[in-house]
C-alpha cells in the first residue's frame, strides 16, 4: 500500500452511502429535456439550433463561446420546441437515435485531434466545479504535470457515484486515465480513494495490472472529510503543498474525477459526446434509491418520482453532498452535467438548523479548517466587512467545504458568510475592473477592424498578383527586410495570444465560479492580432513572391 | 444541510455540544472545586455561588431587555458560568451587596457594555473580582480557617451584616497572602519552619487545587477545552518560579506553594481558557497562556497582590488583540515563491 500523508484539520460526518450501494441502472427517457446553456465553468454556451430542428442523441446544439466554455448536445432525440437565452428545451420522440462521431484511437491519434474532439464532445469536470476537460488537458503545453491523480476519494457523504462507476467500470477509468495522462504527459497515476469504499478499491487492484502503459498506484486514504479537495488530496497521496491561490499543476499534478475520466474515454473511443452522467439518488424519502444513468437536461422531478420520491416525507431537496450542496427550494430543476447527487432527505433526517448565537470563540472551527485559516477571526471580520483584515486571513483561501459550520456550537453559517464577502469583493473588483474592461474592448474592436483591413488587402494583393503573373511580371515587390519584420511580428502575436490563452486558463481553474470576460476580450484581440499579422504576411508573400523564390 | 448536533449517527465521536451545552458542561466541571472548597470552608460557598449565579441570570434578563433583545440567550448559561466562577473566587459567605457589585461589573459593564456574548474582550468574572479586590480589599483578602461548614454566617449574609470582625474573628490569610506578608526579616526557610498559619489552610488549599485540576482534566477530556492555554501557563509558572527559586531560595516562594495553594489551577483551566477574551490561534494561545503565567508570578513577587490570576488574565486579555494579528496560521511556503497578490 503507498504511503499516505496527513492534511491539516478535518471532521467526520456521518457517511450515509449504504442506501445507494446497488447496481447501476438507467432511468427512464425523459418525454422532454430542458439543457441550461451555463452547465459548465465559464461563459455559457451559445444555441446554434433553432425551434423546429430535428436532432439525435449527440446533435450539437450549443458551441463553446470564448476559450473556457464547453458545446452542449442534445440528449434525447426529438425536436427542438424552445430556444432561449439561457435555455434549450427538447420533446422527445421516444425512438433515441444517436448521431455518433468516428470512434478515435487514442494510442495513435494525434494530440491536437484528441483535444478537439473532448471540446466536440463537451467532456466536462463531472466532480462539480465542470471545468473543460480538454482547457485542463492542455496544461501540459504550459507546464511539466508529472503525476495524473484520479479523484475518488469522495468524502462527502451520500454521494456514491465515483465508488459506482470504479466498480462497475474499472478498466475503462483506467483506460481513461491513462490517455488524460499520456495527453498531459504525466508519467505516473495515482488513484487516491478513501478506505471506506472497499469493493472499488479491490476492484482497482486487480484492473491495475493490466493498465498500460503508465503505472497505476492505487493509495488508499483514510475516511476524514474533506480528503477529495484538490489540494487535500494532493497533500496526502504526494506530500506536496499546492501554493494558496495557485494551482495543482504548479506542483506538478493533474486532478480527474473517475467519471470524468470515463467520459472522456467514451468520446474518443466510442464518439460518445457527453449526453448523459451517473447520478446518485438517495435520502430517506426516496424508496428506491441507487446510483442512475441519467440524460442531462432530465427534470429532477420526473427523476425523483421514478426512484419512488414520497413528496409528504420530502423535507429538503440536495443537488450535491450535505456538506457542500445546494439546498433546492421546488422540484423543478434540471440534472446538469455537474449533478453528481440528490438527496431527498426526511426532516429527521436532516432537521432544520437551530437558531443562531453569538461566537465565543470556541476555535472548533479553526481546529478543522482544512485550508489551517481561522475561520472565527473571518467571521468576524466578514460581518464587520474589513477587507483588509479580510485579505489578511486569508478569506480567499477558502475552499468553502463547510467542516467549520458543521462544528460550530454557535450554528453560525460560516461558509454563506464567506461567499457574501467573497462576492461583495469581487463586485468590487468587478466595479474597478470595468474601466480596464472597456478599454480591452475598443482595443479588441481596433484589432478586428485592423484585420479585416489587412485580410482585405491580402486578398487584393492576392488578386493583383494573380493578374500579375497572367501578365507577365511589372509589379513592384515588398523588400526582403519587410518580410522578415513581418514574420517576426506574427511571431510575437502568436506569443501573445499563447499568453492570453494561459491567463485565461489559470484564472478560470483558480475560480471556476468568477467570470472572465475581461480575459476573454484580451484572449479575443491577441487572436484577431495574429489574424491580422498572418494575413499581412501572406499578403507580402504574395506581393514578394519572386524575391523569396529567387 | 448537516451539523454535527444533529447527527447521531457518526461513529467516532459523541454529538458535538451547542454553545449553551459546552457553558453547561464548564459548570458541571466546576463541581469539584466548589465541592471541595465547600467541605473545607462551609456553606458560604454555595451560598456564594448561588447569590452570584443569580444575580447573572437576573442581570443578564434585564440588560437584554434594555437592549430590546429577546430572552433566548439566558439558554446559552453563560451569564450563569460568569456567576459561578465569581462566586467561587470570592472569600466563602461574603455579603450580597459585595456579589452584587461584582456581578452588575461582570454582566453589565464587563460583557454587555461591549456587546453581550461573543464581544467582550475582558473576562467577566475576573473584571468583577478585580473591581472587588481594590475597592474592597478587606472584604476580599480574609478567608475563614477551615472549618467544616459553617452555618452562622449564612443568616449575616443573607442580611449583608456580615461585620468585618465578625470575618476577623473567623478568618487567616491564604498561604499566599501569609507568605507575601511574613516579616522582611524572616526567611523562607525560618517561616515554613513555623508557619504562622494551620497546617489545616494549607491542606485545605491543596485539596481545592487538586479538585480544580480534576474539574480541568474533565474539560480536557471533553475537548471543551484545547491544552494550550493550561500547558502553556502552568509551564511558564513553573519555569519563572523554578529560576527565581535557583536563583534566591532563601526569599522566593516555592514551586509547590505557586502552584497548589492559590488560585493557580483554577485559573488556568476555568478562567484563563474562557474562549472569548482569549486569544485565537493554537500559537496565540500559547503565548497567551506563557504570558498569564509569567505575569502571575512577576505580580507576586514583586507586586503589591499575594495572587495575581486575576490581574494576569486581564493584561492579557489586553494583549489579545495583538496576537490575534500576529499569530494567523502561515499560508503555504511556496506562496512566496509565486508570489501573487490575493484578489
Amino acid at each position: 500500500m503507498a504511503r499516505t500523508f496527513e492534511f491539516h484539520g478535518g471532521v467526520y460526518p456521518p457517511e450515509r452511502k449504504q442506501r445507494s450501494q446497488g447496481p447501476v441502472r438507467h432511468a427512464r427517457l425523459p418525454d422532454q429535456v430542458v439543457l441550461h446553456l451555463d452547465q459548465h465553468a465559464g461563459r455559457p454556451a451559445l444555441a446554434t439550433v433553432a425551434v423546429g430542428d430535428s436532432v439525435r442523441v449527440g446533435t450539437p446544439i450549443a458551441r463553446g463561446d470564448g476559450m473556457i466554455s464547453a458545446t452542449l448536445h442534445a440528449s434525447i432525440s426529438g425536436q427542438v420546441t424552445q430556444v432561449d437565452r439561457h435555455t434549450i428545451t427538447i420533446d422527445g420522440d421516444g425512438v433515441d437515435t444517436w448521431q455518433r462521431l468516428t470512434p478515435l484511437e487514442w494510442r495513435t491519434e494525434s494530440a491536437d485531434q484528441l483535444l478537439r474532439r473532448l471540446e466536440q464532445s463537451g467532456v466536462v469536470g463531472l466532480g462539480g466545479a465542470g471545468f473543460p476537460a480538454h482547457i485542463k488537458a492542455r496544461i501540459g503545453e504550459r507546464q511539466r504535470i508529472d503525476t495524473l491523480v484520479v479523484n475518488a476519494a469522495e468524502c462527502e457523504p451520500y454521494i456514491t457515484v465515483d465508488d459506482l462507476t470504479l466498480q462497475q467500470y474499472t478498466s475503462d477509468v483506467l483506460e481513461g486515465a491513462q490517455f488524460i495522462a499520456s495527453l498531459c504527459g504525466a508519467k505516473q497515476i495515482v488513484v487516491g480513494i478513501e478506505d471506506n469504499k472497499p469493493e472499488a478499491i479491490s476492484a482497482l487492484r486487480q484492473a491495475k495490472a493490466e493498465s498500460q502503459p503508465l503505472s497505476v498506484t492505487v493509495s488508499v486514504i483514510a475516511t476524514r472529510y474533506p480528503s477529495g479537495g484538490e489540494r487535500q488530496l494532493i497533500k496526502s497521496l504526494l506530500n506536496r503543498d499546492v501554493p494558496d491561490q495557485g494551482l495543482p499543476a504548479d506542483v506538478g499534478v493533474l486532478c480527474q474525477n473517475p467519471g470524468t475520466l470515463l467520459a472522456a474515454l467514451r468520446s474518443v473511443r466510442d464518439g460518445e459526446p457527453l449526453v448523459e452522467r451517473l447520478v446518485t439518488l438517495t435520502g430517506e424519502a426516496i424508496a428506491d434509491p441507487g446510483n442512475r444513468w441519467v440524460r442531462i437536461g432530465t427534470p429532477m422531478a420526473a427523476l425523483l418520482d421514478e426512484a419512488g420520491l414520497n413528496r409528504a416525507e420530502l423535507h429538503q431537496l440536495i443537488e450535491g453532498g450535505p456538506m457542500m450542496g445546494t439546498p433546492l427550494d421546488d422540484l423543478e430543476g434540471m440534472v446538469t452535467k455537474t449533478t453528481n447527487c440528490l438527496i431527498a432527505a426526511t426532516r429527521q433526517e436532516l432537521p432544520p438548523a437551530p437558531p443562531e448565537s453569538p461566537c465565543i470563540r470556541c476555535g472548533a472551527c479553526e481546529e478543522v479548517c482544512p485550508a489551517n485559516l481561522l475561520p472565527q477571526q473571518l467571521h468576524w471580520y466578514a460581518r464587520a466587512q474589513d477587507d483588509t483584515k479580510l485579505a489578511h486571513y486569508r478569506l480567499f483561501d477558502c475552499i468553502e467545504c463547510n467542516a467549520c459550520s458543521y462544528v460550530c456550537p454557535s450554528h453560525i453559517p460560516l461558509v454563506a458568510d464567506y461567499r457574501q464577502a467573497k462576492t461583495r469583493l469581487r463586485q468590487q473588483q468587478l466595479e474597478t475592473a470595468k474601466a480596464e474592461h472597456a478599454k480591452h474592448r475598443f482595443e479588441w474592436r481596433q484589432a478586428r477592424l485592423a484585420r479585416e483591413e489587412a485580410e482585405k488587402q491580402a486578398r487584393r494583393q492576392a488578386r493583383l498578383a494573380r493578374q500579375s503573373t497572367q501578365q507577365s511580371d511589372s509589379q513592384g515587390a515588398s523588400p526582403q527586410a519587410d518580410l522578415r519584420s513581418l514574420r517576426i511580428a506574427q511571431t510575437a502575436a502568436k506569443a501573445a495570444v499563447r499568453k492570453a490563452e494561459k491567463n485565461l486558463a489559470r484564472a478560470a481553474q483558480q475560480d471556476p465560479e468568477q467570470p472572465n470576460d475581461d480575459l476573454e476580450i484580451q484572449l479575443a484581440t491577441a487572436q484577431e492580432n495574429l489574424q491580422a499579422a498572418e494575413a499581412r504576411l501572406a499578403e507580402a508573400r504574395e506581393a514578394g513572391e519572386p524575391q523569396e523564390t529567387s | 444541510m448537516l451539523h454535527a448536533s444533529q447527527v447521531d449517527d457518526r461513529p467516532r465521536l459523541t454529538k458535538m455540544p451547542s454553545t449553551g451545552g459546552i457553558m453547561r458542561w464548564v459548570i458541571i466541571a466546576t463541581l469539584p472545586g466548589l465541592a471541595t472548597m465547600t467541605f473545607f470552608f462551609g456553606l458560604g460557598v454555595v451560598s456564594n455561588v448561588v447569590l452570584a449565579a443569580a444575580f447573572g441570570l437576573g442581570l443578564e434578563a434585564l440588560v437584554l431587555r434594555l437592549r430590546h433583545r429577546n430572552l433566548r440567550p439566558l439558554n446559552d448559561a453563560s451569564a450563569l458560568l460568569t456567576g459561578v466562577l465569581l462566586g467561587a473566587s470570592l472569600p466563602p459567605a461574603s455579603p450580597w451587596w459585595l456579589i452584587g457589585i461584582g456581578m452588575v461589573a461582570a454582566i453589565v459593564v464587563a460583557k454587555h457594555l461591549y456587546g453581550g456574548l461573543g464581544n467582550n474582550p475582558f473576562n467577566p468574572a475576573m473584571v468583577g473580582y478585580a473591581l472587588l479586590l481594590v475597592s474592597f480589599p478587606t472584604y476580599m483578602t480574609l478567608w475563614p480557617t477551615p472549618q467544616p461548614l459553617w452555618p452562622d454566617t449564612l443568616v449575616s449574609q443573607i442580611m449583608g451584616s456580615t461585620s468585618l470582625e465578625q470575618i476577623d474573628s473567623l478568618s487567616g490569610a491564604t498561604p499566599l497572602d501569609a507568605f507575601k506578608h511574613k516579616a522582611e526579616e524572616v526567611s523562607a526557610s525560618q517561616f515554613w519552619a513555623n508557619p504562622p498559619l494551620p497546617r489545616a489552610t494549607l491542606t485545605a488549599w491543596e485539596w481545592i487545587s487538586a479538585a480544580w485540576a480534576v474539574g480541568g482534566a474533565m474539560l480536557l477530556a471533553k475537548r471543551l477545552i484545547s491544552w494550550h492555554i493550561p500547558v502553556a501557563m502552568l509551564g511558564s509558572m513553573t519555569a519563572a518560579a523554578a529560576l527565581l527559586y535557583l536563583f534566591n531560595p532563601d526569599e522566593a516562594a516555592s514551586l509547590w506553594l505557586h502552584l497548589f495553594t492559590g488560585a493557580t489551577l483554577f485559573g488556568a483551566f476555568f478562567i484563563a481558557t474562557d474562549p472569548v477574551s482569549a486569544a485565537t490561534s493554537q500559537r496565540g494561545k500559547l503565548i497567551y497562556g506563557a504570558g498569564i503565567g509569567l505575569l502571575v508570578i512577576v505580580i507576586r513577587t514583586w507586586g503589591g497582590y499575594p495572587d495575581a490570576v486575576a490581574f494576569a488574565v486581564l493584561l492579557m486579555n489586553l494583549c489579545v488583540p495583538l496576537l490575534d494579528i500576529y499569530t494567523v496560521p502561515a499560508t503555504t511556503e511556496s506562496q512566496a515563491a509565486t508570489g501573487r497578490a490575493q484578489p
